[in-house]
């Protein structure tokens, strides 16, 4: 594994467990949409959506559908 | 000349009635229950007394103080003796004359006369007190039996305790007592042999004393004496300042002779310590003046070379174009910076103003990251704001006190002592660790409930200690109806009361009995006052945020916000964490906790500071550390911050650190993180530097420079020069026009400045023309964000489980002596009580492993390892080992992994699943 993979990879991470963990009751995709513009950097958004476009199968559905609603 | 604060003689009184007395013919009024001690003291008739002081208690013995009243028979004792409404004292009769004279030669009588060479000579209300009743003679001879030959036990490290110049007033045992809380002294023996002792009769190092200093404060002769008076004399002069360890933030008066630091004296006036202190506070500030102290700047090409001292200005102009070259060849947001919660309000102001103006990026994160940013977003997100809601005299006001995650005698104890004192007076104590902390059962002072729960479930004990509250109809209907926002409450009470949050549900996830759970809850919800504190142990999981919002729900729901005796507050680690925090650290947030995106707030520091800023969050640290691993992120500034020690999964930092092109570290010491630094700037201690802290009760204390910078540049005097050679000049005068420029850019400090600060001592935010003297306690009539928001919480378990390769779990904290990275305490005489870090082990699993007390282990997780000693421990429960992180050989962090909170990445230092092995020693 690269060390750019390794970044990729903590994202990954960070952002399935946004989503496992946003309070219940609300749209889950808003709310980790909404947190990512709120404490994610541009650049990290941005891997984030390359990800979701070259291996979705990383990510929680949620996460994917939040990066829908990030472009 | 003398530098010590005026003795009342007695404490204050607070009471509705007052009443009026005439004092040797001067009237005064003051509240019932006063003491005529100090209504004379207060009409400056001062009464001669040995064994009185104003924070102790009256304890009438030395007879000294005697006073006439008129209508009164004999001479009552006028520490203990109450004023009554029209009461006619004399405190200076013939009569009073003889009596004191009499009583103060029998005390000199027992006394070395060796004043013109004592330590004390000049600071001794033996001498004072002979003065003043005018003793000229002493008609007994020292042939007769006495104590003039008594020991002198000089094993603590800071002070002696000369045992033939005690006169038995009891001040010391009272002190260890009522104010620390401690009860480490008695008076043994009886009749002329009594004498004050340690509590076992054992010197006083290896006693339980906690070396706080109050007995040292206490004592009236040279009987428990500084060392370092001792050494350098009797100061001469003095500076109110602010101590520069915990959150507690307390006053002290440096008291100096000449130019050179003799004792650090803890403030009656403090708002925050009221005259208490701790052992590193009041003794540990010999770092400053340590060897290991680099005062000069220092550069290099290459971490591999030798650094270079050169002038200040080479290495500014080596700092700036080394980040103006990666930002020409990585991009603007190649570089970033870390503020450290060590400095002041006006040197961490400074600091992310530079990033966000002269480096133009918002890639600035503070050490709050890896401790508190939880709080931050968990408290905003329900209260409305970041920050604690209480001062910390309301604990005196609790009727239930929740300790969730903290240890406090150990982490904040001058607070610590502080609710000691509220406990022992009656408040039930619910205590939420893993680990049997001092509270859990000390002198006097017992737990009603300790939920021993496994690492990691925070949440789930909560949840369903809120699950009983809502089911047993415990919700307080009108304070949520009134103050809170209802239908985010309906969701929340249906989420909570879900038979999935129930103890019984949750009793194998936690380890908590189910009937534990609802006892708790029971003395919570109904206790009158409720008040939560919770440390890192709340905030450093993977649900730290969650645990927040789940706290202040419970509070909310039991109606235990906005009046004294209740609250939700954080325990904060370094003295400025919330200073640091509320500056505009995080990368997200300008001062006053207002976000980069919000267009009406990042308009109006764009015209202060002339700058168009980015609207963007940047980087936390990381995420700085992952991009510099992945090499796009090159450059770091780090203001007094030990990331190589202090930050999880060590060896993934260093990569990090090893990555990047220019390093700049800001320092008082060479520390771990300087390892890889290219730019070293020396920093100011705590005595050197002229500004503010913030304490964990959001306290505005003065900082003032107690010596000139050994480096010959303030900090933030620094930070501006770096800013000026990147091309953004920052012109100040002094520090307080630096918070001239934060008052008139964040509303929840318009009111304060240095002067306001001088004048009143402190002040505690919001502190601005609606609450122009400050804001003791938060939400009183209102939420700040308008009502309070209930948030579900859902129990997500941690990915960090124990396994069978790694069955323990591994969860960290502090001890009292010592002080986080232990860069400061390290390099003082504290290291006699902890000289190294020891891994806590119960038996059971010692001894299935043939580990034995003392013994070295391995200590290993799926990230690193490390040696150090094992101790067995019954604090802990089988299954889970503790230890501390102040030693950089022991390197804690090696192992502790890059887990962190879903919302704000704060690492989850507190759970790690480790296995344990016998090892040969610390090198093998």
């Amino acid at each position: 594994m690269t060390d750019v993979t390794q970044q990729d990879a903590r994202l990954v991470v960070m952002a399935n467990q946004i989503a496992n963990n946003v309070p219940v009751g609300g749209e889950v995709p808003h709310q980790v949409a909404e947190h990512m513009r709120k404490f994610w950097t541009g650049a990290m958004r941005a891997d984030l959506q390359r990800i979701a476009e070259q291996s979705p199968n990383q990510l929680r559905q949620e996460v994917v559908a939040a990066v829908a609603l990030l472009a | 000349m003398t530098v010590y604060e005026r003795d009342l003689g007695t404490p204050a009184v607070s009471a509705d009635t007052q009443v009026t007395v005439t004092i040797d013919g001067m009237p005064i009024t003051v509240p019932e229950g006063t003491s005529v001690m100090r209504a004379a003291a207060l009409v400056d008739a001062a009464i001669p007394k040995l064994c009185a002081t104003d924070n102790l208690d009256a304890f009438g013995s030395c007879r000294l103080c005697l006073v006439e009243i008129e209508g009164r028979p004999g001479t009552p004792a006028s520490c203990t003796t109450p004023c009554q409404d029209g009461m006619v004292v004399n405190t200076q009769t013939p009569r009073l004359d003889k009596l004191r004279k009499g009583v103060m030669e029998l005390y000199i009588s027992d006394h070395p006369l060796d004043c013109l060479t004592c330590s004390a000579n000049g600071d001794c209300e033996l001498q004072d007190m002979a003065g003043a009743v005018g003793l000229r003679q002493v008609r007994y001879s020292d042939e007769g039996e006495n104590h003039l030959s008594a020991g002198k036990d000089e094993s603590n490290p800071y002070f002696t305790f000369d045992a033939s110049k005690c006169i038995v007033c009891s001040r010391c045992v009272r002190a260890c007592s009522e104010v620390q809380g401690t009860f480490a002294l008695t008076i043994a023996g009886r009749g002329f042999g009594s004498a004050v002792s340690t509590a076992q009769d054992t010197d006083f190092l290896s006693s339980d004393c906690v070396s706080c200093g109050a007995c040292v404060q206490a004592c009236p002769t040279a009987t428990l004496q500084e060392k370092s008076v001792i050494d350098r004399g009797v100061p001469s002069r003095k500076v109110k300042t602010t101590c520069a360890y915990c959150g507690v933030g307390c006053s002290f008066t440096a008291e100096l002779r000449g130019d050179e630091l003799v004792r650090m004296v803890p403030d009656k006036q403090g708002g925050a310590n009221a005259g208490h202190s701790c052992v590193k506070g009041r003794f540990a500030w010999g770092y400053a003046n340590h060897e290991d102290r680099i005062t000069e700047p220092m550069i290099r090409d290459s971490i591999d070379d030798e650094w270079r001292v050169v002038g200040w200005e080479e290495a500014i102009q080596f700092a700036a174009s080394r980040l103006k070259k990666i930002q020409t060849d990585h991009g603007i947001d190649a570089i970033g910076g870390i503020t450290s919660s060590r400095c002041t309000n006006e040197e961490v102001y400074v600091v992310q103003k530079m990033v966000r103006a002269a480096f133009g990026t918002n890639n600035v994160d503070t050490c709050a990251r890896v401790c508190h940013s939880p709080t931050g977003y968990g408290l905003k997100q329900t209260f409305g704001t970041s920050a604690g809601t209480q001062d910390f005299a309301s604990v005196q006001d609790a009727d239930a006190i929740l300790v969730i995650g903290a240890n406090p005698t150990d982490a904040h104890p001058v607070f610590g002592s502080r609710m000691k004192r509220r406990l022992r007076e009656g408040a039930e104590l619910i205590v939420i660790d893993p680990r049997a902390i001092d509270l859990v059962r000390s002198p006097h002072i017992g737990a009603q409930h300790h939920l021993q729960l496994r690492p990691g479930t925070n949440v789930a004990v909560v949840n369903a200690m809120a699950h009983v509250v809502v089911t047993e109809g415990w919700v307080a209907e009108a304070f949520v109806n009134e103050r809170c926002d209802v239908e985010s409450f309906r969701a929340w009470e249906r989420f909570i009361a879900l038979p999935e949050n129930s103890p019984e549900a949750l009793e194998e996830t936690t380890g908590v009995p189910a009937a534990a759970v609802r006892a708790a809850a029971e003395t919570y919800a109904k206790a009158g006052n409720g008040a939560i504190y919770y440390g890192l142990g709340v905030t450093e999981h993977s649900q730290g945020s969650t645990m927040v919002m789940a706290m202040a729900n419970l509070a909310m729901a039991t109606g235990n916000i906005g009046r004294s005796g209740v609250g939700v507050n954080p325990l904060r680690g370094q003295n400025n964490v919330q200073g640091s925090c509320d500056m505009g650290s995080f990368p997200h947030e300008f001062a006053g906790y207002r976000h980069v995106s919000d267009d009406s707030a990042r308009a109006l520091f764009d015209s202060a500071w002339g700058v168009s800023l980015r609207g963007e969050p940047g980087m936390r640290i990381p995420n700085m550390l992952d991009a510099a691993v992945a090499g796009k992120f090159r450059g770091l500034y780090v203001q007094g911050e030990d990331i190589a020690q202090s930050d999880p999964n060590i060896h993934h930092v260093e990569a990090a650190l090893k990555a990047m092109d220019c390093v700049i570290v800001q320092d008082l010491f060479l520390n771990e993180t300087a390892r890889f630094a290219h730019i070293f700037l020396p920093g100011t201690s705590f005595l050197e530097k002229d500004g503010t802290f913030t304490n964990a009760e959001r306290r505005i204390n003065r900082v003032r420079p107690v010596v000139p910078p050994l480096s010959g540049m303030s900090e933030w005097g620094v930070t501006c020069a770096i800013s000026e050679a990147m091309g953004y000049p920052m012109h100040y005068e002094n520090a307080a026009e630096i918070m001239d420029e934060i008052a008139a850019l964040t509303p929840t400090f318009a009111g304060v400045s240095f002067a306001l600060l001088d004048e009143v001592g402190s002040v505690q935010w919001p502190c601005n023309g609606e609450a122009p003297m400050g804001t003791p306690v938060m939400h009183e009539h209102r939420f700040v964000r308008g009502e309070g928001q209930f948030v579900t919480t859902p129990y997500v378990p941690t990915d960090e489980r124990s396994t069978r390769k790694y069955p323990l779990l591994l969860t960290t904290g502090r001890i009292l002596s010592q002080y986080n990275v232990g860069a400061q305490t390290r390099r003082t005489q504290n290291t006699i009580w902890h000289a190294e870090d020891i891994l806590d082990i119960h038996a059971a699993d010692a001894e299935a492993r043939g580990v034995a007390d003392g013994d070295w282990i391995e200590i290993s997780s799926r990230v690193g390892s490390t040696r150090m000693r094992a101790r067995l421990s019954e604090e802990i429960p089988a299954g889970v080992v503790y230890t501390t992180f102040h030693h950089p050989v022991s390197g804690t962090n090696v192992i502790t992994t890059d887990n962190s909170d879903w919302a704000t990445n704060c690492p989850e230092y507190k759970v790690t699943a480790v296995e344990v092995r016998p090892s040969m020693g610390a090198g093998s």
